[in-house]
């Protein structure tokens, strides 16, 4: 296959899911700051 | 009676009784708009995505990128990354914010959010949401007759009226509480199709070897992100198909979704759950179709009439050199009996259905509240008790459910170019106004105003032009307008508070 079409394959869920963890662990430490 | 079937009445009946389990439960306007903000992490999360996703991801994104191989992987990147960004900066501020002003709807939100006393913000954005929703729900039921034929042979007319029946029943017994939990149960069957289809079709073909081999014999180009196109017509599509996921941050019945959180804090599980079942479900859908492609190939190669393997009913006219079927939207009740058992195919076409309804409730339930809350409630019986306003909604949300089947008996239009112009609309007009009513201190009432307005007209504007008409930059250019409408004015209009 393609190299662009495994980079668009492979890279968007893996960016977007190292992004959403990111987020969860930051809300999840302003959660703790405000209790 | 087919098995087929048998999987459908057993999900109709389990709708059924989630409508009337859910009847005690909406005593009071929020009950019915916002579950009264007590939705756990996993309802919130799966009714975001059930109701964010209509038929269109399991029958339309297969059926594009069995048309147009790899070009086809845009509308996911685009979507995914819109979903994202709508959790991350939308949600947990939306739900703060509304929790802190009370507010039930969108309308509520903005007005309480600019102390408009003139009741500008209120109209427009109610009118706007009947406007779109209306025709929204008229697509999804005009979607219904659709699938109901292509799966049962059921007649258009009588499809749709199944589907308006069902809808309306548990959406006007249950509510909200009815509308969440019937999209957790119509989320799982989505994820399920999505996840199970692809990965027996990479079994059935070899692994993805051989499936690109079956791509590249068709064209090559079908392997590439950028498909067989050059030029203007490639930029407009990839512009337009990214563009999708702006809509995502404006269109009211999934913000209601964050607002019905029990908690802020809950919401960064529903947020990780939501994620994980988009990218699931989106590369599970556009894999689908380029997996269906290569299986059409190789069923050729193998010396077979493709109609012959696939049961002969759907693949009528493969022309395996220009990779085209006579409708490549049935492709997934098509995969789902050639690759499972009918009992497993029963479930995942039901899934297609499930789609539609768990988009058409949550659409009809948020028009009502424009009607009934923001409209009626608000405007013209502010003393109205919450008995009374209860069975008004209820009433309402009959009213505009047969009001959008009468548009849906009607209209000429194709249930694709109903949907975007709804979905572009909405996204808009709302994803600026929203996103900078949460974030931006010094956004004004007339900056909102101007926003909505103007986005409004260049949607409007953008589909009349030939050249735009069936993609979807409408959205891009309205959005970018609105911004730059909100900023200006409300620079000019903004006065620091003594």
């Amino acid at each position: 296959m393609p190299f662009w079409t495994l980079f668009f394959l492979i890279a968007p869920p893996v960016f977007l899911l190292t992004v959403v963890l990111i987020a969860y662990r930051k809300f999840a430490r302003e959660d703790r700051e405000i209790q | 009676m087919s098995a087929i079937f048998i999987g459908f009445v057993l999900y109709l009946i389990i709708v059924f009784c989630v409508g009337l389990m859910t009847f005690r439960y909406s005593k009071t306007v929020s009950d019915y708009f916002i579950a009264g903000r007590k939705l756990n992490p996993w309802v919130v999360a799966f009714s975001e995505r059930a109701s964010g996703e209509s038929a269109w991801l399991l029958i339309g994104v297969p059926g594009l990128t069995l048309a147009s191989g790899f070009l086809g992987i845009w509308p996911a990147i685009g979507c995914t990354f819109g979903i994202v960004f709508s959790w991350i900066f939308i949600a947990r501020r939306l739900r703060e914010e509304t929790g802190r002003y009370d507010a039930i709807t969108l309308p509520d939100y903005l007005e309480a959010r600019h102390r408009d006393s003139t009741k500008t913000l209120r109209i427009i954005s109610a009118l706007v949401i009947i406007f779109f929703f209306t025709i929204y729900v008229a697509a999804q039921f005009l979607a219904a007759g659709k699938v109901l034929n292509a799966a049962f042979d059921i007649p258009p007319f009588w499809g749709m009226v199944i589907g308006v029946c069902v809808i309306l029943f548990y959406t006007v017994m249950g509510g909200f509480f009815a509308v969440a939990w019937t999209d957790l149960i119509q989320g799982i069957i989505m994820v399920f199709t999505l996840v199970v289809l692809p990965v027996a079709g990479i079994i059935y073909i070899g692994g993805f070897g051989p499936m690109a081999e079956n791509i590249r014999f068709i064209n090559p180009g079908l392997l590439s992100v950028t498909g067989v196109k050059t030029g203007l017509p490639l930029a407009l599509t990839i512009i337009g198909s990214l563009g999708i996921g702006l809509g995502y941050m404006g269109q009211p019945h999934l913000l209601a979704r964050y607002m019905s959180s029990r908690n802020k804090k809950e919401l960064k599980k529903s947020m990780l759950i939501a994620v994980i079942w988009a990218l699931l479900a989106f590369w599970g859908a556009t894999l689908l179709g380029i997996i269906g492609m290569a299986i059409l190939r190789n069923s050729m190669a193998e010396g077979l009439s493709a109609g012959a393997i696939l049961k002969g009913d759907w693949f009528m006219h493969i022309d395996a050199l220009g990779g085209r079927i006579d409708d490549a939207e049935k492709l997934m009740p098509m995969m789902a009996k050639f690759l499972t058992l009918p009992a497993i195919a029963g479930i995942m076409i039901s899934g297609a259905i499930a789609a539609m309804m768990s988009t058409a409730d949550s659409q009809l339930l948020s028009s009502t509240s424009a009607v009934a809350e923001d409209i009626y409630h608000k405007i013209f019986r502010k003393d109205a008790g919450q008995k009374q306003l209860v069975l008004i909604s209820r009433i309402a949300t009959i009213v505009i459910g047969l009001f959008a089947f009468a548009i849906a008996l009607t209209t000429t239009q194709l249930v694709y170019h109903l949907v975007l112009f709804a979905w572009g609309g909405l996204g808009a007009v709302f994803g600026p106004s929203i996103f900078f009513s949460l974030w931006y201190k010094k956004t004004t009432r007339q900056g909102i105003t101007a926003g909505m307005i103007t986005a409004l007209l260049t949607v409007i504007i953008t589909n009349l032009i030939p050249v735009f008409k069936g993609t979807h930059v409408d959205l891009v250019f309205g959005f970018i307008m609105s911004i730059l409408a909100i900023l200006t004015v409300s620079s000019l209009t903004f006065k620091e508070e003594p």
